[in-house]
């Protein structure tokens, strides 16, 4: 009985603090920027193929992608993100679950902030800039890429 | 003489027990009948002699030591105080016993609870499941957002709609 209930508790204790000592660190990810355009013929360039079916949802008919991060997003730790023009957003990893990512992607050159929960398989994109000319920027998120 | 069985049960009855009805019929019958007033007769002179054997028998017996007698007949083991085991007394003389696993148990709540709040703090883990979703604020532009099977698109729009 003795035995028993020392085992019983030093098992709890382990099994309490597992997940506190290897617990995930953080949640690797992909990053890519985006710009779309209205005018031309359509295409999107072969390296945003796997989008391709997503920005169609969208009025921009070209798209092309100028800039990717692929990261190790820590919790609660932003991450800049560049744009051409010198803009920037900036994307934090807030939460997750098992199948589930939840970022925070602000941009405060338009003082725009988006609270983003996606399920492991998806992404997200996001227009980041106001249309100017017929174009746009976007960024695009996937975790466990 | 032909009665008899049915005044049988009713010669064994003490005072009282009988209806006055009973007893009368009974009265009338015994008037009348010497097999039951000699059986009555016999019953009477018997009665008392078992209780008053019992009482002469146990008049015999010195009880003055008996509680004592039955007590040295007790292994000394058995009748030693009792023990309360089921109260503070036996718990302090278990964990007295077994000091590592009275540390162990002291601290299993604690590390559990420490171990809680580092996974929570490390992993960002809400407490409840995070449904997938789209929350967007912006303070210049209209945001507006698609719901495509590969994920979510949001867009921005100026404040006029272009």
């Amino acid at each position: 009985m003795t035995r028993i209930a020392k085992v019983a508790v030093i098992s709890s204790g382990l099994v309490a603090a597992f997940p506190a000592l290897g617990g995930e660190a953080g949640i690797p990810a992909r990053i890519r920027v985006l710009k779309g355009a209205r005018q031309g013929p359509p295409e999107v360039v072969p390296a945003l193929k796997d989008l391709s079916r997503q920005l169609s949802h969208t009025a921009y008919l070209r798209w092309e992608q100028v800039g990717e991060l692929q990261v190790t997003m820590d919790f609660h730790k932003p991450v800049p993100v560049d744009l051409p023009g010198g803009m920037q957003v900036v994307v934090t990893l807030l939460e997750s679950r098992r199948d589930t990512a939840t970022y925070e992607v602000r941009v405060p050159s338009i003082r725009t902030r988006s609270r983003l929960t996606i399920p492991k398989d998806k992404r997200i994109v996001q227009q980041v800039t106001p249309e100017r000319g017929g174009e746009a920027f976007f960024v695009t998120i996937r975790p466990w890429p | 003489m032909k009665d008899c069985g049915v005044f049988a049960h009713l010669l064994g009855a003490r005072a009282g027990e009988l209806e006055p009805e009973e007893e009368a019929r009974l009265a009338a019958h015994l008037g009348e009948c010497e097999a039951c007033r000699a059986r009555l007769a016999d019953d009477r002179s018997t009665e008392g002699m078992l209780a008053e054997g019992l009482a002469e028998a146990a008049a015999r017996r010195d009880f003055t030591h008996f509680a004592d007698e039955v007590m040295a007949r007790i292994p000394a083991r058995a009748w030693k105080e009792p023990e309360h085991r089921g109260g503070l007394r036996a718990l302090k003389a278990f964990l007295g016993r077994h000091k590592v696993l009275a540390v162990a148990s002291a601290l299993a709540p604690a590390l559990a609870a420490a171990a809680l709040y580092l996974f929570i703090g490390r992993s960002g883990v809400a407490p409840e499941a995070e449904e997938p979703g789209v929350e967007v604020v912006s303070e210049t532009l209209s945001p507006t957002v698609l719901d495509t099977s590969d994920g979510p698109i949001i867009l921005v729009n100026d404040a006029d709609g272009t």
